[in-house]
């Protein structure tokens, strides 16, 4: 299925927000991508990556509460669909597949 | 209502036109001793423009201090007893006496430094132009806790800088699809119509 290919960082991305469990959002994906891959992206670059993943319907999002941090601005919150979870689990298992019987 | 609840209406509703108008009509008719230039009500009424104008904005920092600018005001009002009474005359010596106090003339310049659009505005603004509501103030949520993350780490100068780099790139990024529809497009369609 051409349309559950994801891309290396797309994948980053997807194992992040279920790193940050509940409460995803863009800070705190930044801080997991940072934390578990070394990975510094831009603010737009993720919401980019955000945008794709969620208009392919492997992400939903929803507003959060407003808090008196970030200015009074609410939160756009996270989370992996099953459709999300699905590409995810295909993508691992096709590059734990490729690395099978190779010395990496 | 009382005489005090009218001058605080007739206060937060009066526009400047009105309260110009007033002044014309006391200094034409010679009604009263007026104990101020020219000069002192053309600034008076200036900062009470400028006053206005914080009040009336959205965000909050200047509407605290709009309170706070109305609760000296009371205070001054209650301390000179002669000002008390109804009408705009009465509303007109109020910002007389408050717009040419010392504690005023140092409010004002802050007030002033304020009304410069926040970063927060900018980011709001900016990406309201590319993108739904609900993702612009999502968005420039996210900008300002990492702003505070980057400004904790490297000092204020390279977070200003930072600001403006992330902000033009997360605008450019969020409007790629909409600039190319509203300025490749019509130049796709100026190309074909040429070409046939």
């Amino acid at each position: 299925m051409s349309h559950t290919k994801l891309s290396d960082r797309e994948i980053k991305v997807l194992l992040a927000i279920l790193h940050c469990g509940l409460e995803a959002y863009a800070p705190k994906i930044l801080d997991k991508l940072f934390e578990h891959a070394n990975e510094k992206l831009s603010i737009g670059a993720l919401h980019s990556a955000l945008d794709r993943l969620e208009q392919r319907g492997l992400l939903e999002s929803w507003m959060g509460e407003a808090t008196k941090v970030r200015g009074g601005k609410r939160k756009k919150l996270i989370r992996v669909t099953g459709d999300g979870q699905i590409a995810l689990s295909h993508a691992m298992h096709t590059l734990n597949a490729m690395a099978e019987g190779v010395l990496v | 209502m009382t005489n005090e609840e009218k001058i605080s209406k007739s206060w937060t509703t009066a526009s400047y036109d009105e309260l110009a108008d007033e002044l014309d009509r006391i200094l034409s008719n010679d009604l009263v001793d007026f104990p101020y230039s020219q000069e002192d009500v053309r600034k008076a009424l200036w900062m009470h423009g400028l006053f206005e104008a914080a009040k009336t904005s959205k965000r909050s920092g200047q509407e605290l201090l709009a309170k706070d600018l109305y609760h000296d005001l009371d205070i001054l009002k209650e301390q000179a007893p002669e000002l008390r009474g109804s009408g705009k005359l009465s509303l007109l010596f109020s910002i007389l006496t408050f717009f040419n106090s010392e504690n005023a003339r140092r409010i004002i310049p802050i007030l002033r430094h304020r009304l410069i659009p926040t970063r927060s505005k900018l980011a709001d603004s900016l990406l309201l132009l590319v993108c739904k509501a609900d993702d612009a103030e999502a968005a420039t949520g996210d900008l300002l806790e990492e702003l505070e993350k980057v400004q904790s780490r490297h000092g204020k100068w390279y977070c200003n800088f930072w600001f403006f780099w992330e902000l033009s790139l997360l605008v450019i990024l969020k409007g790629r699809k909409k600039l190319t529809k509203s300025v490749l497009g019509p130049l796709a369609d100026l190309w074909k119509r040429k070409s046939s």
